[in-house]
């Protein structure tokens, strides 16, 4: 299982506050504040383990009957300036996160994998209409098959799922998006 | 307690600096959902309870976090919290 998260870094600096009263107690436990509160760039820190939350949480999902939102209850352990833990329902989770200047891309996996590979596009304006066509060129060369023999479908928890034909994939994919940022993310 | 019309109308000036989807907000109703309908991204989120606690001078536990992802949920919760005071 896989899941991740991108962050628009210009996009998060305009539309989100996390200065804001209330903010950090609503989304990070007193460890998380006290990392935020001690690191030279407390932005960063911020949006990297909100990063590391939603991939974990988006992750975990996959194995559950209901959506939920509460950033507080998942905690994050910062091991160095990429790797993380990530803890949810008592399950611990390895997160990989690479920070650049416009932009915070974060990864969660569960089970073991012979590969985890990642596609990020940016664009212009607004998510492009046919942003799965994008997406199904780049799964094609990775699944060694044609783009139009892959179908993918958002399951009823908004997870999207592989078919080729009428056969589900084993293969699991995670897609996020946010200001000009596309990601997908797929483990096999 | 506030009714239901006047607690939608207000909830929908909270949410509206956040919103992405002109027309699923120009419909909004309970079962709207904030992040599939109304395309709220997921921090925006945290921005609409803290403004639901500042308006209603209330405070929302994770427990009723967790469930405010739709109007339906989010307008119980407040009718909940604005009973118990």
């Amino acid at each position: 299982m896989i899941g991740n998260d991108i962050i628009d870094v210009s996009y998060t600096r305009r539309n989100s506050d996390w200065e804001r009263k209330g903010f950090l107690d609503k989304v990070f436990t007193l460890t998380e504040q006290n990392d935020i509160a001690g690191s030279i760039d407390p932005f960063t820190t911020v949006w990297r383990l909100w990063s590391m939350k939603e991939s974990v949480y988006k992750l975990q999902l996959r194995s559950k009957s209901k959506r939920s939102f509460c950033p507080s209850i998942i905690s994050c352990k910062l091991l160095d300036d990429t790797k993380g833990i990530v803890s949810y329902d008592r399950v611990e989770y390895g997160t990989t996160t690479k920070l650049y200047n416009d932009y915070i891309f974060s990864f969660a996996t569960h089970n073991d994998y012979a590969g985890v590979n990642h596609g990020i596009i940016k664009y212009d304006t607004k998510l492009p209409e046919d942003y799965y066509t994008f997406i199904k060129s780049e799964l094609a060369l990775n699944l060694d098959c044609k783009r139009n023999e892959i179908i993918i479908i958002k399951n009823e928890m908004g997870i999207p799922e592989i078919y080729r034909g009428n056969i589900k994939q084993d293969a699991s994919l995670s897609i996020t998006h946010h200001g000009k940022f596309l990601a997908w993310s797929l483990a096999k | 307690m506030q009714d239901k019309a006047k607690l939608i109308d207000d909830l929908k000036k909270i949410v509206k600096p956040y919103i992405q989807d002109e027309v699923a907000f120009d419909n909004i109703n309970e079962d709207t959902d904030f992040i599939n309908d109304l395309k709220i991204n997921s921090a925006n989120l945290v921005d609409v309870v803290l403004d639901i606690e500042d308006k209603y001078d209330i405070e929302i536990d994770n427990e009723s976090m967790e469930k405010m992802l739709n109007v339906k949920a989010s307008l119980e919760v407040i009718q909940a919290k604005l009973a118990s005071r």
